[in-house]
């Protein structure tokens, strides 16, 4: 079943002179259970591709769709909505909510979705028990965890839930190697349980993980292939 | 969605308390800028509550355990008492006959129950007898009671010995204001020189009644039992019947079991009926103080709001919809509003309770204990909760609106120039005037208080297109302040609420400072200048009613060796003063006395056209006072002689002509001619006939001596024609004429016997202790105690209001500083990155100071310039509810005009831009924060 679907999209930032091509013509489409990593160049437009997935941003031209819903046929309170309860982002660097503790933060979609404090927290503990993180740490603050413990919490709070896509922007890029590689391997397992993933990355090794690798450059699709050994290789000529 | 709703507000209060915690020093900031006027108000309600008395505590408080008061108003004349819950009844008694005599105390006592008791009493200490006593410094007045204290009425009625007992024979108790004011105690003598009980007598106790604490009085047997009226006890309550009784022999009466008299109501309910002016004026000034409370308790969401851009961004990444962000930031307005009110109630009833003794001192009574007024304070919890909300309001729009990609990418778009905000800015301003011109004309709370609301938020609108237009001029600007200005134009996210936040308070400033000013200003004007300022004069009064025979010479000499006991060379001027004698009509007329009047005539030509109208009904009246008002014959008041010509000054001699008129040169040649010619000089203009004369005319008017009725007809009976100049009403003063002696001959005006002014002159500088020691030098009686003098100087300065307008400006300065100073530092705390590259690429470290110092007074100068604007649209609609109810008179009020506070101007524009500037010239570090890494 697919989850993302990217149709024709194209996304320009600007205007006139000053107009830029993030996106062009772009075409995806990710699968439940299936993790694809998108790679590319800085600037080649793999943020924007998470942020049209997520609904953060909406395309000049073309379609996304989550779970066969038309994000652009969505008002505000909606796509709010969908993010709630189908999307789960994931962050480069952390993005916990300073204020809410470990479970909060990871219950915030919960909470936000009207569900009770209490059984909100019940869930949030699962989750986190699922990162790896006890419930000790589940009642620290954000500046009481480090970084891999952020992340983490993070990515509790982007599975928690019923939730069937998470897009996670370069989420190891602030960890060491060690906890990036445990970072990645929940994510699988997520995917493997059933929830389709985007993963934006720059690191080959850690699209390793990914069912699909995505090469942008300049907007643009250039490639597509499975994760094989030495695919940084297709980023070649691409720049950096 | 109920449940969502709940669970996300929850939510919401959670993060705000959570960040309340975080970031202590911002949550105090808001909470007492929330809180200052709350807490202002909670202690005036308090106080207010605490130190006002219910009719039955006032009744309690002086009568004690007495059942009445009784007073006359005629002896002997029967009235019909209408109000019955306090001491100043209201009766009527028309139709008297003046019964001749006195009523006895058996014939009140006949009146009351069987067993009653009476004493003499007064129910106000300042109004006892009279009597000069020895002080300390000289000698001063205090109030004396005859009471035979060896009633028991007396201690019943709550009189307090606080040291020693009751007076024997020959001996006074005094109060213990009184004790403090003569530094007397217990066993110690009072010196009374002058006046009933004259001699020394030893101070037996020292008491106090608690109805007036302050009251300078002395009681004993030595002083004449004179008092207003009776205390009364009586076995059983007062009944209506016996009140009635009493009233049917001319005394009013205040009785604790009457208090509740249903009589009352009407009367006591035309007292408390608010004047719908008042009620405007009120109304406008709590929603300007609400509206600036918002504008300086907003910047501090507004910044915080901005420095959490990346977790709303976040939230909203997780599903956060748009209301549930803004409810985050409301929840905190709502929490600090609470927090803000609970803590101003606690701290205002704290300060009342602690300051009861002084409040008492201060409303001159003993309070009924400490009362806090419960459903104001419970009003302030939601003027407060409003007011917290309206304050977040702003941040909370402008976080539910977050670019969530630009948060999380930490990138900033570049934003637009905003001209649709400065258009809607303008449009605000003007719907603002339109609806203070709407308000005016309607004469509605809601639209003029709109146009405070609308005006300002106008403005609070503009402020970021503004900044972005005026950091266009950056450009010719050395280093720091282009920075600064470009910063701002570029911030203006954050530096339009601190802009805000100096407007609401200046604006506030201003229209308070224009008030007063204008006040001033009117008082002023309606006051009358006799004598130039500083001007001293030494006024003898016949004290022995001995017309014509006091030998006014013999008390100038009197008078001499104490002048110059201050004064160097003193010179005393005579100044012939002239009154109108008997008429000779009064023969004719045997029912009453007849008044004689002279007043000044206009021509036909130059009376007032409010004189010529129909006037049939309120429209046509307003029609022509509105006519009147454009019409300059209109303003009489130099006509106006406030009842005839009385102890009216008149002279040839240029010193005095030059004294009492300010002319001087050709002008007080060309005075001084006239009068020679047997003129006059007039404060009106328009009597002035094209041939340079006046007509004098004097009327006769029947005036019943005691029922105080006018007779309806004037007959003129005489008309005199004397050459005049014209000098301005400001000089002459309440007189409104000059006279010379041959005018006054020919009125046949008689010099006055009663009264002997005299210009006084000496080398030496009379400073303000100077005058101050010669005016109670003269505060005596001379000849024997024939004559009373009294020295004065003229002294029209107002000190009070300028230096209250200049507190109260510099108050808000201060606030201004405060908000002006806090702001930057938040601002300057946003741009530490600019700094660190500023650092990195070799950018000296003062210039973080300058570039703060700039910072300050871009926002200084645009919160002072946008505040003035603010707080003259303020005044204006204030303004027109202040002279709502004076335009529509004739003879006209002095309305309140547009007289410029220029102190208040210069502090606010000038001093709190430079001060601010300085400060932050002085007190910003000079390390860049690269500087710190590398150290």
């Amino acid at each position: 079943m697919t989850v993302l679907q990217l149709r024709g999209v194209n996304r320009v930032h600007g205007a006139g002179d000053n107009a830029v091509n993030a996106l062009v013509d772009t075409d995806l489409q990710v699968a439940a259970g299936e993790l694809v990593a998108i790679m590319g160049p800085s600037g080649s437009g793999k943020s924007t591709l998470l942020n049209l997935a997520g609904g953060l941003d909406a395309p000049t031209s073309g379609q996304v769709l989550v779970e066969n819903t038309v994000l652009a046929t969505l008002n505000k309170k909606q796509l709010a909505r969908l993010r709630r309860r189908s999307v789960g982002y994931v962050f480069q660097d952390y993005n916990l909510v300073p204020s809410l503790t470990a479970a909060e933060n990871a219950a915030l979609p919960l909470e936000l979705d009207g569900l009770s404090a209490g059984k909100a927290r019940v869930q949030a503990l699962a989750a986190l028990e699922e990162v790896g993180l006890d419930a000790k740490q589940a009642d620290r603050f954000p500046d009481e965890l480090s970084g891999g413990q952020s992340q983490r919490v993070a990515i509790a709070r982007a599975l928690i839930g019923e939730r069937r896509l998470v897009l996670a922007d370069e989420p190891t890029g602030a960890l060491d190697s060690t906890t990036g590689e445990e970072v990645l391997k929940l994510l699988r397992r997520r995917c493997d349980a059933g929830a389709a993933g985007l993963l934006v990355t720059h690191d080959a090794r850690h699209a390793g993980w990914a069912d699909r690798v995505v090469f942008l450059r300049d907007g643009r699709v250039v490639d597509s292939s499975a994760p094989l050994a030495g695919a940084e290789t297709l980023l070649e000529g691409a720049g950096s | 969605m109920g449940t969502a709703t709940g669970a996300g507000n929850r939510l919401a209060f959670r993060i705000a308390r959570r960040e309340a915690l975080r970031y202590k020093g911002r949550s105090v900031l808001s909470i007492t800028l929330l809180g200052l006027p709350l807490l202002a108000v909670a202690i005036g309600a308090s106080a207010y509550d605490t130190a006002m008395l219910s009719d039955e505590e006032e009744a309690a408080q002086v009568l004690g355990e007495n059942e009445a008061y009784v007073e006359f108003a005629v002896p002997g004349a029967p009235l019909v008492q209408h109000s019955w819950n306090d001491r100043w009844s209201m009766y009527d008694m028309d139709d008297y006959d003046d019964p001749g005599r006195a009523v006895t105390d058996t014939e009140i006592l006949n009146a009351l129950p069987v067993g009653s008791w009476i004493a003499p009493y007064t129910p106000d200490a300042g109004s006892g007898d009279a009597a000069q006593v020895e002080t300390p410094d000289g000698l001063g007045q205090i109030a004396t009671f005859g009471y035979s204290l060896g009633d028991g009425l007396y201690e019943a009625a709550g009189l307090e010995y606080i040291e020693g007992s009751a007076p024997g024979r020959g001996e006074v108790v005094i109060s213990s204001a009184a004790a403090d004011y003569l530094e007397l105690g217990v066993g110690d003598d009072i010196d009374v020189e002058s006046g009933p009980g004259s001699g020394e007598h030893e101070v037996s106790g020292i008491v106090e009644f608690p109805w007036d604490i302050n009251g300078r009085f002395a009681i004993g047997g030595v002083f004449p039992a004179q008092a207003s009226g009776w205390l009364v006890d009586t076995p059983e309550p007062l009944t209506k019947d016996q009140a009635t009784a009493l009233n049917a022999l001319g005394l009013t009466v205040w009785a604790q079991s009457l208090l509740d008299e249903p009589t009352t109501g009407a009367y006591a309910g035309q007292q408390v009926m608010a004047d719908d002016a008042e009620l405007m004026i009120y109304g406008l000034i709590i929603v300007a103080v609400v509206m600036e409370v918002v504008l300086l308790a907003g910047p501090a969401f507004a910044i915080s709001a901005r420095r959490r851009t990346r977790e709303f961004a976040l939230m909203s990444a997780n599903g956060a919809t748009p209301g549930q962000i803004r409810n985050v930031v409301l929840a905190g307005g709502v929490l600090f509003g609470i927090l803000a009110a609970v803590a101003a109630i606690v701290l205002g009833i704290g300060i009342v309770a602690a300051g009861t003794p002084w409040l008492e001192q201060l409303v001159g009574h003993r309070s009924a204990g400490l009362r806090i007024m419960p459903a104001l304070q419970a009003a302030l919890v939601g003027v407060a909760l409003a007011t917290g909300l309206l304050s977040a309001l702003a941040a909370a729009v402008s976080a539910s609106r977050v670019n969530v990609v630009e948060a999380l990418t930490g990138r900033s778009g570049r934003h637009k120039s905003s001209k649709k905000w400065m258009l809607t800015g303008i449009a605000m301003v003007a719907a603002g005037i339109a609806a203070g011109l709407g308000g005016v004309a309607l004469w509605s709370l809601p639209l003029m208080a709109a146009a405070i609301i609308l005006a300002q938020l106008g403005m609070v609108v503009c402020t970021p297109a503004l900044l972005s237009f005026a950091s266009r001029l950056g450009r010719w600007l050395p280093l720091a302040p282009r920075m600064a200005l470009r910063e701002a134009g570029r911030n203006r996210g954050s530096a339009a609420p601190a802009i805000a936040a100096v407007l609401g308070v200046v604006a506030a400033g201003m229209a308070f400072s224009m008030i007063v000013t204008a006040d001033a200003v009117r008082t002023e004007q309606n006051q009358e200048r006799l004598l130039p300022q500083g001007a001293m004069t030494l006024s003898l009064w016949d004290n022995a009613g001995q017309e014509g025979q006091v030998d006014w010479d013999a008390v100038v000499a009197e008078a001499q060796p104490i002048l110059e006991s201050r004064l160097n060379d003193p010179e005393l001027t005579p100044v012939p003063t002239y009154n109108a004698d008997d008429c000779d009509e009064t023969a004719s007329q045997p029912n009453g006395v007849v008044a004689c009047q002279w007043s000044l005539t206009r021509p036909e030509e130059n009376r007032c056209s409010y004189w010529e109208q129909d006037l049939v009904d309120e429209e046509a009246e307003r029609a022509a006072v509105e006519a009147a008002r454009e019409d300059e014959r209109c303003d009489e008041t130099a006509a106006d002689f406030n009842g005839g010509m009385w102890d009216i000054p008149g002279s040839t001699d240029p010193k005095i002509v030059a004294a009492y008129t300010d002319l001087e040169g050709e002008e007080l040649d060309r005075a001084v001619a006239v009068l020679e010619e047997g003129g006059i000089l007039v404060a009106d203009r328009f009597a002035l006939t094209d041939e340079g004369t006046v007509v004098l005319e004097q009327r006769l008017t029947e005036y019943e001596e005691e029922t105080g009725i006018t007779g309806d007809e004037e007959v003129a009976v005489n008309k005199l024609e004397v050459p005049a100049m014209y000098v301005d009403r400001g000089q002459l003063g309440y007189n409104r004429v000059f006279l010379s002696p041959g005018a006054a001959e020919s009125m046949g005006l008689v010099a006055g016997l009663w009264q002997q002014i005299y210009l006084v002159e000496t080398p030496t500088e009379v400073d303000t202790a100077a005058a101050e020691a010669l005016a109670a030098d003269f505060d005596q009686e001379l000849a024997g105690g024939d004559v009373w003098a009294q020295f004065s100087v003229v002294d029209y300065t107002d000190p009070f209001t300028f230096y209250f307008t200049i507190a109260v400006t510099g108050l808000c300065a201060l606030i201004a500083l405060g908000a002006t100073a806090v702001s930057t530092g938040l601002i300057i705390a946003e741009q530490k990155r600019d700094m660190a590259t500023l650092g990195a690429v070799g950018a000296a470290p003062g210039l973080r100071k300058r570039f703060a110092m700039w910072q300050t007074v871009v926002i200084a100068l645009f919160g002072a310039g946008l505040g003035t604007a603010a707080g003259v649209i303020g005044y204006a609609l204030i303004r027109e509810a202040l002279n709502r109810p004076l335009q529509w008179s004739y003879p006209f009020e002095t309305l309140y005009g547009w007289e410029l506070p220029w102190p208040s101007f210069g502090i606010m524009l000038l001093a709190v831009p430079l001060i601010a500037a300085a400060g932050a010239l002085v007190f910003t570090k000079a390390t860049l924060p690269s500087e710190r890494r590398i150290t």
